[in-house]
């Protein structure tokens, strides 16, 4: 064997995962984790469907005593979650974990075992939700849970098993929107600048934004309404100055972004495939780009208009109605720009088309209804009736699954490496589409004649059991429709054709590399030259000499550890060598001490919960820890010579650097939701503290909050030292920062124990207790990286521009952004209450 | 070692920046100050407060929308002038594409925030003193 087959073999082998049963925990690759977050969310999605078929049976005909009112309250409320919560989001998800490194021409995605971690939360979480019908109690307040109806006084632990099982599902959706970001600013391929993304990478940019936002406000709302159930707080408690409609708008603020953190991947993957199938590039390029942006970006504003019969002022809701209505017009932009990419064309009429063209016309019934109840007067008539039911599955059935569904036949071929069958295909698409239409549409004109949603059966005298009953025909029929699917995929998966590279002679990077993809997806990396890399004439050709020769120095390279190209997020030029993690438990380990910690709370063993929290935090420290064996094989193989890239850099040349801007927009949205609920409650109390407790202390509070502003100056020192070599500044400057810390950690406790109320009394002690210990969480975590850093300087202080300067410059942004946070929470806390 | 793209760009990343992005930060605080005023002037009896026959929540709403029209009319402008100087002279090889497309992104995306805005502001004047 020559060297250069020996070292071949060692790429290969460095990126195979590990074997075995245990190994299964362990594997960080992106390819082998997307297929589970694909075929885990399949799982989930059956079961829903299942739930839906047998509301439907219960329906179907009038005074049907099939199913209970309870049962079909906790139905309804398990079919809604698990289709929002635990199918569409990680689905798309792990389809873009999957796809998006191969489209952009990166080996994996930016953090490898975050993405573990991820999947691991999301399947623990899944499994809590579903671990309710074993164990009694089954969720019955809706997918949306609003309080008080899902407060303490009105439900049982089902409720705790729905909050605490969606907040490890929010965990997994916020880690995976981190990897997203990151990957698709730092990963893509030379060449491949903004404007010639991908749309369906384009798409995915913007959802992982939007997760990254709008869970983080769901986040904390299941975590106040959990410390409502729990501990007694009293946020949704309207008898103690809380408020059940500031659920609602949390609620909401998460809940509208949501459908278009689902919607906007499904219209990626329909812009992919109709630019294939008409075999032309995609018309509109930069204004369906813009239109994804204005429809996520819009999203964010329109989330009044789930509130328009809850007594807002007209004024206020004339705005939202006026937004509502605008978004109608970025989602315009797109149908047309598919339409004249189709238009004049003679498209491939294969699966994907068809369900692709199904797509268009169930979307476009479910916008225009979208726009009749974004006017006031008509959601006031039809507000909880059936038309809204028919309304959202257009959107959501419609407007996401039979994209997702023209994605699975589109990709599939090149995940398994066989074609599906046609026929199949057909039947399947046929029956899906006639199934949903006879299911969905009656409901329109079972809305109009008044009848309501979420009630168990229906008197006959309403006359409408024709309508009821075609709707329970029709699901059956589609349920037939995804049957034929899952036959297709597995007698397919076994014996369909080939598929070879590229079937569908498409355009993008996924389409250059063999069928199944390999686990390191690249050889070597990419170098693009348009807008369309595998069709010619994309314009004129420039060279990139340093982008060549990085290509040729990875190329097989480097063999014993994993690492791919990073570029710059604008002009995707090259910037580094990117080392990537390899195959690890600790992610697992992480996922389960979190678990430990959600069923801790759920049993009100809150040994348990702490317990996990500790496993948790130790093992995302012993993750974390960098492996100075690995570094030293890294800094003395050459390849940043070879390559003319350094392989440590810093700022925004670094993964880490974004991912801790990621972490800090996340955690930007979770002080700003938390302000949002003080002043909201505050807003509607007619004093201020509610009860006659007393203002807070100002001077000595002043105090304790100033130690954190100076830790940070502390630790601002230590870094300008560090920058200059001088060790004796830095070690006093990150002791002094973590002296600081720790005052302010402790003299905070002790403020808040002698404090002369409890979390109990009213809202306003519950927000005031609960904005202080997020606060003492994130003092907490910004000390243990404090520390680290410390442990780190003494050993490592001469590395400068490596490693150890990124882990300091990562450390700052963070302990910086806490000082920040906690003069906000000095300035909403103590100094308002004597202001308004 | 290796020279990298891009060459200097004529147009600064702030300005590119400003006009992609400006348009969104008007529309989102023209939303949430108007649902603020809207909220917190009808609930502490601003509306109640009348100059010119108009309602401090009025009067209040129709600053805040003419500020906000005005920022995104301004990110407009500096990316319709980032796209002519962008633009100009080079041969398409040599036109930096990224910030072209971010200009022209700035164009389309600002210039639709204002349109949204604009119908935003349309109820202030049908719901003048109304809570």
């Amino acid at each position: 064997m020559t060297e250069a087959e020996e070292k071949r073999r060692q790429f290969v082998k460095t990126w195979a995962g590990p074997s075995g049963f245990p190994g299964w925990f362990a594997v960080v690759n992106n390819q082998p984790l997307g297929k589970r977050f694909m075929i885990t969310a399949f799982i989930f999605f059956t079961l829903g469907g299942i739930q839906a078929l047998l509301m439907r049976v219960q329906l179907g005909v009038s005074d049907n005593t099939f199913l209970g009112p309870q049962v079909y309250n906790q139905l309804f409320t398990m079919h809604g979650s698990t289709m929002m919560y635990l199918f569409a989001v990680p689905f798309l998800e792990g389809l873009a974990l999957y796809l998006i490194p191969l489209m952009i021409g990166s080996r994996d995605v930016a953090f490898p075992r975050l993405t573990s971690f991820s999947y691991w939360t999301y399947l623990f979480g899944g499994i809590i939700f579903y671990a309710s019908f074993l164990a009694g109690p089954v969720p019955d307040a809706g997918w949306f849970a609003y309080t008080p109806l899902s407060g303490p006084r009105y439900s049982g632990q089902g409720v705790d098993f729905w909050l605490l099982g969606l907040t490890l599902v929010e965990i997994a959706g916020l880690t995976a929107g981190v990897e997203i970001v990151v990957t698709l600013l730092k990963f893509r391929a030379s060449g491949m600048a903004l404007n010639r993304m991908p749309l369906f990478a384009w798409a995915i940019l913007i959802t992982g934004v939007m997760i990254l936002f709008a869970f983080t406000t769901l986040l904390v709302a299941t975590v106040l309404l959990e410390l409502d159930r729990a501990l007694g707080t009293r946020i949704f408690d309207t008898e103690f100055g809380g408020s059940s409609l500031l659920w609602q708008h949390l609620f909401w603020f998460f809940g509208h972004p949501e459908v278009y953190i689902i919607f906007i991947p499904a219209t990626g993957i329909v812009s992919m495939i109709v630019a294939v199938s008409a075999r032309r590039p995609m018309a509109a390029y930069i204004l369906v780009a813009v239109s994804l942006l204005l429809t996520g970006f819009l999203s964010f504003g329109l989330w009044v208009h789930h509130m328009y019969t809850t007594g807002l002022p007209e004024l206020s809701k004339s705005f939202f109605t006026a937004a509502s209505l605008m978004i109608g017009v970025a989602s315009g932009i797109q149908v047309f720009a598919w339409i004249s990419t189709l238009w004049g064309t003679r498209p491939r009429f294969e699966v994907p088309l068809l369900f692709v063209l199904g797509f268009l016309f169930l979307f476009v019934l479910g916008g225009i209804t979208g726009v009749m109840v974004a006017v006031v007067p008509f959601d006031w008539q039809v507000h909880d009736t059936f038309f809204i039911v028919a309304h959202f599955h257009y959107v959501l059935i419609g407007g996401v699954l039979f994209p997702i569904f023209a994605g699975l036949h589109f990709w599939l071929p090149k995940i398994t490496g066989r074609m599906l069958n046609h026929t199949l295909g057909l039947w399947s698409f046929w029956l899906t589409f006639i199934g949903f239409n006879v299911t969905f549409f009656p409901m329109h004109i079972m809305g109009f004649l008044g009848l309501p949603r979420r009630v168990y059966t229906y008197p006959p005298e309403l006359q409408l059991d024709g309508y009821n009953l075609a709707a329970t025909v029709g699901s059956f029929i589609l349920g037939m429709g995804f049957v034929v699917f899952v036959v297709n995929l597995v007698v397919s998966g076994r014996k369909g054709d080939k598929a070879g590279n590229n079937p569908w002679q498409a355009d993008t990077l996924e389409w250059s590399v063999e069928s199944p993809p390999t686990m390191y997806s690249f050889r070597q990396p990419p170098i693009v030259h348009g807008r369309n890399p595998l069709w010619s004439g994309d314009g004129p050709v420039r060279q990139n000499a340093l982008a060549l020769q990085a290509q040729a120095a990875l190329t097989d390279a480097p063999h014993n550890w994993r690492a791919t190209l990073s570029t710059d997020p604008m002009h995707a030029e090259p910037q580094s060598i990117q080392l990537l993690a390899g195959p690890s438990y600790k992610p697992a380990f992480a996922a389960v001490g979190i678990v430990a910690a959600a069923v801790g709370v759920l049993l009100q063993a809150y040994l348990l919960a702490l317990m996990g929290i500790v496993f948790a935090v130790g093992a995302v420290l012993s993750w974390l820890w960098p492996d100075q064996k690995l570094l030293n094989i890294i800094r003395t193989s050459g390849l940043d010579q070879a390559a003319g890239l350094p392989i440590f850099t810093t700022g925004a040349k670094s993964t880490a650097w974004w991912g801790m801007i990621c972490l800090l927009g996340i955690s930007f949205m979770a002080f700003g939701a938390l302000f949002y609920s003080y002043f909201y409650i505050r807003l509607f109390s007619a004093e201020w503290p509610q009860g006659n407790l007393p203002r807070p202390d100002l001077e000595w509070s002043a105090v304790i909050y100033a130690l954190l502003p100076a830790s940070a100056g502390a630790f601002f020192w230590a870094q300008r030292s560090f920058m200059h070599g001088a060790r004796t500044a830095i070690l006093i400057g990150l002791s002094g920062s973590i002296l600081l810390a720790l005052a302010h950690g402790i003299l905070l406790c002790v403020e808040l124990i002698r404090l002369p109320f409890t979390p109990q009394a009213n809202a306003y002690a519950s927000l005031f207790y609960i904005i202080n210990w997020v606060l003492l969480l994130y003092v907490g975590t910004g000390f243990l990286m404090l520390v680290a850093a410390l442990m780190r300087v003494r050993k490592e202080h001469a590395d400068r521009t490596g490693h150890m300067a990124l882990q300091m410059q990562v450390t700052a942004l963070f302990w910086h952004f806490t000082a920040g946070a906690a003069v906000f929470v000095y300035a909403v806390l103590y100094l308002s209450p004597y202001l308004i | 070692m290796a020279k990298a793209f891009p060459v200097p760009s004529p147009v600064s990343r702030g300005k590119l920046w400003f006009g992609f992005s400006g348009g969104a930060v008007a529309w989102t605080f023209h939303l949430m100050a108007a649902y603020l005023i809207a909220e917190f002037g009808c609930f502490s009896g601003w509306h109640t407060v009348v100059f010119a026959g108009v309602t401090a929540v009025s009067w209040s709403l129709l600053a805040i929308s003419v500020l906000s029209m005005a920022a995104a009319a301004a990110a407009i402008w500096i990316s319709w002038k980032a796209r002519d100087r962008l633009c100009s002279g080079a041969a398409p090889a040599e036109q930096p594409g990224s910030e072209i497309y971010m200009a022209r992104a700035g164009l389309f995306a600002s210039g639709s925030f204002l349109f949204v805005i604009m119908v935003q502001t349309i109820p202030i004047f049908f719901f003048l003193g109304d809570c």
